[in-house]
Formats: structure tokens, C-alpha cells, sequence
């Protein structure tokens, strides 16, 4: 006996239970070669006649055991854990999808088309190491505002870095005089903020460390000169990291000035008025020891606007910088609503140029664009399975539907999408319509094509001779064939509708703006692409944007792969 | 084969014609303001009087039949907002010789690199070049255009230090529209080769000629690419009469004067009038590319007999 041949094995295993019956039952006596066709005519008749007995067959048994343990769902499932890949696409998918249903729910969340405003009554002071500083009217602190400022007064939280102490405040009035220590109390709500109430005679306020060694006023201006444009600010916060020039003359002003690499060293132009007057004067300027870029000069106190001119004097400022006497901080509440916001600890994604929330309209965006796409899968599988089927079974409806595949397969898709959208008003509906127009058919001729190769195939036709269920043939002969590419259609319809929505948008046949979806917010991101500090409303829903379509597209891919059953082993 | 393309060409006139009533009626139930160009301030009788004159108020069929026989002469109309009443073939031919020079340019481009790439992944499937250009498709595939294409743009511009816009007199600024339309078509051809290269290489035939010491080299030149090009020639005209068309992403982000970008123009102005023209243009040119597609590929495959397999596309 081969020791590979399985056929017998079995055989062996067989026999071995028959010769223990027989002997167990005492019919035979245990001798070598039991079962070797060599009992006598008396020993078969002594045999009990029950074991050449039919057994009783049930036919739920044979249906349940008959059959091999082959299970499709589960080899489907096996063979899509195989693919590493995918499965943690799938972990991300699942974990983003869930995550756009949760986030309304999450604390301090806004409203996605909610404007939102600066707070009148205080204003939020975030202070650096080395004293540089920014004023906000974003409320920072959480919980309501430690106490209500009176008219003419100015509520200030200040927070200042560990190595600060407890900081002290001071403000003078707007010559410079009168200067006057601020008591700051401690915000019980928020460890880390100190609180004060400022008013408006004395507006200009300074913090300084407690042991009085750094300060967020510096005696001094910094002027940047930015953009294409080169546009000219000049503000008191300090942009240099090196220590700050202290022996100035008396009846100057410090002056820091950073332009861009290509004016060589700038030249700087000191005026008093805006108008170009008689008295302008050019200063002397030195490079910044410590700051490469920066350069300083001396202004004379009583000039108050400054040019900015390139080395060769062919480039310009596009603006004067207002250079009024050097004071600190003036603290006045903020009005108008909190436009283009960078991304901060309160507006996590920022704020775009109305004042709305980025977090939370990228996140409502992400769930309607979500809802699109599935409802187009949805719809699609539906329509085009149902199609599919009538017209495979139905030779009646051929050449209707051949003729109709006809007519839109000649056409771009695109077009149609665009005439659907624009002859309906533009909403959720209509561009669900508008998309699931033409995605169907596809489908129905692939489900045609297989229902007329696999319905008369070898195994269907013993599978009908042995007489399995129509049930049974259509469950386990034809759908198995079928669900890989199901499967794979709606998975890429979602990518895809996605990406129609974002071309509806962008041709102005999208969702009007109160419904976010990816689409406006990446065609809205691309509006600010051209200054580079906006760029984070385009950068933002573009990764979501790609993270999304690529995990549906590799996730279809890979669960379509494993769904097919020729490559189930 | 004759009588098969006789067919072919009769079915493409009839989904053309049918397509064309099917537009033109959509389309008159857009509102009437698409027909004026300051329609807020006209009174009831100056639109009905306008309606009149542009033979708006006749029944339906008229209108089709009117507008179907007048395209068969070469008059497509007269634009009413886009460019007020000046005829629509002179808007539209200027446009599409851009589109073509741009859409030709890139083609050129993107097919030899596209079946350099399939030849490649076939030729090393598995390896690393396999997977890398394997990221590359899925990456074009599904990330919406309209997002790469973006950044093309904006960090293209930066980094070529050229215009971010077209210039007519610039060839450097067509670098970037180029590159932003060959990028698809180089993934969908070497997606398409390669799935096709790769089921040839499993063919019998293929191991019998290894079987028989045909040399590698020759194999894949003289077997496998040779049958996998022809199924690829069936999209070349297609995308040779798209480039009429034009892109609408690059030609609006670059303001390439084409034709995509006027379609996009016309749609948000709501010039009723030119959007049929252009969508029914758009539509004939994919009906005839495919009619091409299709005629070509019987030419080049000698095995491809299309009497027989009538109604089985």
C-alpha cells in the first residue's frame, strides 16, 4: 500500500471499524487478514443480517454533510485577512467613517455654518519665552469669562511660559506715561491663564517675567516686508531671537526691518505724514548681529511712516509703515469674525474666510460626500443587479436594454452628468440622480454576461440533474460568481461619485455652500491657494480627500479579489 | 466587413439623433433667462416678443427638427448670453484648434510612456517596478483629478518658476497642463497594456514557445506584446478625437482658451443655446471615436470577425 494514497487510507480506516464491530458483536473470531474476502459460506450466514442494512438517510443531513465543508463567505474572508494591506485600509476606513458620525457628538464642537464672531469683551494674550506674543479675541479659556468687563474696560487673559513665574502687568496711557502695575489674579477655571481688567485710559499694556528680565515690549519696531506684493508690516511683537540693541540715542527709535532675499539690503525712508514730504531722510542700516536678515536703524522720534526700498532702490514696499511713538500693546477688544485663522487649539483645522469652523465642516463635508457615494452604490447595485438579471433571463428585453446600453456607453459619462445636473436645481437629490444615470448599466451587462455563461455550465447542469434547489443553485452556483464583482462596482462607485461631486463643484453645478461636502471645500481651499498661509484650507480636505478614495478603492480591490472564487484554494 | 461598418456607422447616426432630441428637450424646460442677457430688466411682452423671435414658442418638434436639419448645414446658432449673438461655430472653431494642439501634445507624451510602463510592469510583475507603478495607478485612479491636479499647479508653477497661467507666446507654460493631462492616460495605458500582457504571457502558447527555447527577449516582443497592442488600439481614436473636447480641469486652471473650460464658462452663465451645441458636439465625438475605436481594431485583428458577434457589445 502507498502511504500517499488517501483513497487508501480510507479505506483501511473502514475496514478497521468493521472488523471491531464483528468481533465485538462475537460473529467472527480476530484473525490476520479479517476482511480479505475469504469468510466461509457459513460465517456469512451467520452474520447478522442488520449490517447489509440500508442505512436511513436524511435528507437534511446530506445536504448539510453531503457537500464539502467548502463555505464561500468564509474562504472570501480568509483570503481578504491574507492582504495586509488592505486590511489596514479597512482599519482606517472604518475608523474615519465611524469618526464622521461621532464628531457632532464630541465635546466643544461648532456648528459647521456657523459664523463664528471675536469675543467683544476680552481679548486672549499667548506670551513665548523669548516675549514674543499674540493677541486674540479667540476664547482660549473654557467655561464663562471670569467676570463681566463694564463698559470702557477691557477683559485681558494672559498666559505666559513656565519659566516666566508669575508674570506682572503694567499699562501707561498713550504718551507713554502714567505707568501703573496691573494686579493679575489667577483663573481658577484655567491653571494656566491669569486674568485682568484693563481700561481704556490706560489701554497699552506690557507683561514682564517675575523676576523682570524678559518682556513682551521691547522699545523697538519690527518691520517685515511679505507676499508678492510686498506688502510692509510693522509691529511691536518681537520677530528676533537675539538680545535687543540697547544703546540707542536719545530721540531715536529702534527699528528692526527683515525683507525678502532678493532686495539685497534694504534701504529705509523715514517721513512724517504719509504723504511723500520734504523732510524724508534715509537711516542708516546695519545688519542684526544673531538674525540673519535682519537688519536695524535709528529712527528719529518725530517721523512717523517708513518705505521700504530694495538695495538698488527698483523694488519697493507696496505700503508705508505706520511708525507711531514705540508703545506697548494697545488691548481693545477684537471685532469682525475670526477669518482665515490658522489652525489653533480652538479652531482645530482653522477657520476659513467667513469665520466658519474647518473641523466641522470638513467632517459634516466628509459625511455628506460619504452619503453620497454609498447612496450611488446603493443604487446602482440595485438597479444594475435587477436589470442585469431581467435582462440574462429575459431574451424578450435584449435588444431594449443592448440598445440602451448602446446609447449611453457612446456617450462620455461626464457629459451626462454635467446635462442631469443642469437641468435639475442643484441638491443632495439631484446629484445622486444625476450620477447613478449612467453607473447602472455597466453593471446590468456584466450580470447579463455572467447569468448567460454561468446558467449553462457543466456544474449547474449536474447541479440541476442531482437535483439541488433553485434556491440552492442561485445562493451558492451563481452568486458567488457574481458578488466579486458587485462588490468591486460599489466599492469604486464610491471614489467615484466622490470625485463627480467634486467636479459637479467645481463647474458650479454643486451643493449650494450651506451644505458642505468634500467638494466645496476643496474647490473652496483652491480659491485661497494663492497665499501660502491660506493653504491650509486647501491642504486639509485634499488628504482626507485622498485618504478616503484610496482606502474604498484598495479595500473594493482587494475584497473583490478575495470574493472571486477561483482564487479561493 | 464593409456591410459591419456600414451597420456600425447607420447605429451611431441613430443614438446621435436620438441623443439630440433627448438634449434639445431637456434643455427647453431650462428657465428662459438662459436666452437673454439682461432678462431681470425686460418687461413680460419684450421676453414673449424675444421668445417669438428666436422661434421658441413653436411646438417642440419643429424646434428639434428645425435645429437637426440647421446642424446638418453647419449652422449651430447664435450664442445669447455667452457672446451675445454672435454665431457659435466662430466661438467654438478658434477654441478647438488649442484644444487640439494641447491634447495632441500630450498624447504624444503620455503613449509611449504609458506602454513603456506596461510593458514594464508586465515584464516584472511582482518585482519591485510592478509595485511601485501599481501605487502609481491606484494613486491616479482614485484621488479625484481635480486634487493632483492642483498641486501640480501650484507647486509645478514654483518649482519650474514659470507663469501659473497659459501664455499664447510662452511654450513653457503648456509644460504644466501637459503633465497634468498625460498623468492619467500614461496610468490608464499602462494599466491596460499590462493586464493584457500579462494574460497573453499565461497563454499556452507562450509556454510552449519557451518550452521550445524561443529566447525571452523575443517572446515578449514578437508574441506577447504584439497581441496585447491590438485589444490598446481600440482606444486610440478615442482619445485622438477627444482632444477635441478638451480637458475641463487644465484648460480652467490654466485658462487655456479651449473648449473644456468653455463648457465650464458656459454652463455657469447659463447660455441654454451654447451648453446644447456643446454637449451635443461632446457627445458625437465620443459616438464617433468609439465607431472609430471599433472599425480600427477589426482592421488591425484579422481574427476579429464582427458579423458573427453582432448584438454582443
Amino acid at each position: 500500500m502507498s502511504k500517499y494514497s488517501t483513497k487508501e487510507k480510507l479505506t483501511k480506516k473502514m475496514e478497521a471499524s468493521i472488523e471491531q464491530y464483528l468481533i465485538e458483536e462475537g460473529i467472527i473470531e480476530p484473525c490476520e487478514n479479517l476482511l480479505d474476502d475469504n469468510l466461509s459460506a457459513e460465517q456469512i450466514a451467520n452474520l447478522d443480517p442488520e449490517i447489509f442494512q440500508a442505512i436511513k438517510v436524511s435528507d437534511d443531513e446530506a445536504e448539510r454533510t453531503g457537500y464539502s465543508n467548502y463555505s464561500y463567505w468564509g474562504s472570501t474572508i480568509r483570503m481578504f485577512f491574507k492582504n495586509k494591506i488592505a486590511v489596514a485600509n479597512l482599519v482606517l476606513m472604518l475608523i474615519l467613517v465611524l469618526f464622521t458620525f461621532i464628531q457632532p457628538y464630541l465635546p466643544n464642537q461648532f456648528d459647521p455654518n456657523r459664523v463664528n464672531y471675536y469675543n467683544s469683551k476680552a481679548v486672549w494674550f499667548t506670551v513665548e519665552d523669548n516675549g514674543a506674543y499674540t493677541m486674540e479675541g479667540i476664547k482660549y479659556t473654557k467655561g464663562d469669562l471670569a467676570l463681566e468687563p463694564e463698559k470702557g474696560e477691557t477683559l485681558a487673559y494672559i498666559k505666559t511660559p513656565d519659566s516666566w513665574g508669575i508674570p506682572q502687568a503694567t499699562v501707561c496711557d498713550e504718551n507713554g506715561e502714567n505707568l501703573e502695575s496691573v494686579k493679575l489674579t489667577k483663573d481658577e477655571a484655567n491653571p494656566d491663564w491669569y486674568y485682568c481688567i484693563i481700561n481704556q485710559e490706560k489701554p497699552y499694556l506690557q507683561i514682564e517675567s517675575e523676576s523682570n528680565d524678559v518682556s513682551t515690549f521691547h522699545n523697538a519696531m519690527w518691520v517685515t516686508v511679505v507676499g508678492e506684493k510686498y506688502a510692509v508690516y510693522a509691529s511691536g511683537i518681537k520677530h528676533t531671537s537675539s538680545d535687543i540693541i540697547s544703546d540707542i540715542p536719545a530721540g531715536y527709535g529702534l527699528i528692526y526691518v527683515q525683507a525678502p532675499e532678493s532686495w539685497g539690503v534694504p534701504q529705509l525712508r523715514a517721513q512724517s505724514g504719509h504723504l511723500a514730504g520734504a523732510d524724508a531722510e534715509f537711516l542708516e542700516v546695519k545688519p542684526a548681529k544673531g538674525d540673519e536678515g535682519w537688519y536695524y536703524a535709528f529712527m528719529p522720534i518725530e517721523k512717523n511712516a517708513l518705505s521700504v526700498l530694495s538695495e538698488d532702490g527698483s523694488l519697493r514696499g507696496m505700503n508705508r509703515a505706520t511708525i507711531t511713538s514705540i508703545l506697548p500693546q494697545k488691548v481693545e477688544a477684537q471685532t469682525g469674525f475670526v477669518e482665515n485663522k490658522r489652525p489653533n487649539e480652538v479652531f482645530w483645522f482653522g477657520t476659513n474666510d467667513i469665520g466658519q469652523d474647518l473641523w466641522s465642516r470638513m467632517w459634516t463635508g466628509t459625511r455628506t460626500s460619504l452619503f453620497i457615494g454609498i447612496i450611488v452604490a446603493a443604487i446602482e447595485a440595485v438597479i444594475g443587479i435587477v436589470a442585469g438579471l431581467l435582462w440574462g433571463y429575459l431574451r424578450r428585453l435584449d435588444f431594449l436594454f443592448t440598445e440602451l446600453y448602446n446609447l449611453i456607453n457612446n456617450i462620455p459619462s461626464t457629459i451626462i452628468l454635467v446635462l442631469a445636473s443642469y437641468v435639475m436645481r442643484p441638491s443632495i437629490k439631484t446629484i445622486i440622480i444625476a450620477m447613478s444615470i449612467t453607473g447602472w448599466i455597466g453593471l446590468a451587462r456584466f450580470i447579463r454576461n455572467l447569468v448567460l455563461i454561468i446558467r449553462d455550465r457543466d456544474f449547474n447542469l449536474a447541479s440541476r440533474c442531482l437535483g439541488t434547489p433553485t434556491r440552492r443553485i442561485i445562493t451558492k452556483n451563481l452568486l458567488p460568481q457574481m458578488v466579486s464583482v458587485i462588490m468591486l462596482r460599489m466599492a469604486l462607485a464610491i471614489p467615484g461619485a466622490i470625485g463627480s461631486e467634486v467636479f459637479l463643484s467645481y463647474i458650479g453645478l454643486g451643493l449650494p455652500i450651506g451644505i458642505p461636502s468634500l467638494g466645496n471645500l476643496v474647490n473652496k481651499g483652491r480659491t485661497m491657494m494663492m497665499a501660502p498661509t491660506l493653504r491650509y484650507q486647501l491642504f486639509i480636505p485634499a488628504i482626507i480627500l485622498s485618504v478616503i478614495t484610496i482606502c474604498f478603492y484598495l479595500v473594493g480591490n482587494a475584497f473583490s479579489d478575495a470574493a472571486d472564487p477561483k482564487n479561493h484554494n | 466587413m464593409l456591410k459591419y461598418s456600414l451597420k456600425r456607422l447607420a447605429r451611431s447616426l441613430l443614438t446621435l439623433l436620438i441623443l439630440i432630441t433627448v438634449i434639445f428637450i431637456l434643455l427647453r424646460f431650462m428657465p428662459e433667462e438662459g436666452y437673454f442677457n439682461n432678462y431681470e430688466k425686460m418687461s413680460p411682452t419684450q421676453i414673449a416678443v424675444g421668445l417669438q423671435k428666436m422661434g421658441l414658442k413653436d411646438p417642440l418638434y419643429v424646434q428639434v427638427s428645425r435645429f437637426i436639419v440647421n446642424l446638418f448645414k453647419g449652422d449651430l446658432g447664435v450664442s445669447y448670453r455667452y457672446r451675445v449673438n454672435s454665431p457659435i461655430a466662430s466661438i467654438i472653431s478658434p477654441k478647438i484648434s488649442i484644444s487640439v494642439k494641447v491634447g495632441l501634445i500630450s498624447m504624444a507624451v503620455s503613449l509611449p510612456l504609458g506602454f513603456l510602463l506596461g510593458i514594464i510592469m508586465a515584464r516584472y510583475k511582482g518585482k519591485i517596478w510592478d509595485a511601485i507603478g501599481n501605487a502609481y495607478i491606484v494613486f491616479i485612479q482614485a484621488v479625484p483629478n481635480a486634487v493632483y491636479f492642483i498641486f501640480i499647479q501650484l507647486y509645478g508653477s514654483t518649482w519650474l518658476n514659470i507663469s501659473m497661467l497659459y501664455k499664447e507666446t510662452d511654450w513653457k507654460t503648456l509644460i504644466l497642463p501637459v503633465v497634468s493631462l498625460a498623468l492619467p492616460s500614461i496610468s490608464s495605458y499602462g494599466m491596460w497594456l499590462r493586464r493584457y500582457m500579462v494574460d497573453e504571457s499565461n497563454k499556452d502558447y507562450i509556454k510552449l514557445a519557451l518550452a521550445k527555447g524561443v529566447p525571452t527577449r523575443r517572446i515578449w516582443s514578437h508574441h506577447v506584446f504584439r497581441n496585447a497592442v491590438v485589444p490598446m488600439v481600440n482606444l486610440i481614436p478615442g482619445s485622438l478625437l477627444m482632444t477635441i473636447s478638451g480637458a475641463i480641469y487644465t484648460e480652467s486652471y490654466y485658462s487655456i482658451p479651449g473648449m473644456g473650460g468653455l463648457l465650464v464658462d458656459v454652463i455657469k452663465r447659463q447660455d441654454n443655446n451654447m451648453v446644447i451645441v456643446l454637449v451635443v458636439l461632446f457627445a458625437s465625438v465620443g459616438i464617433v471615436g468609439l465607431l472609430l475605436g471599433d472599425i480600427l481594431m477589426a482592421i488591425v485583428d484579422p481574427r476579429i470577425s464582427f458579423s458573427k458577434k453582432e448584438g454582443s457589445r
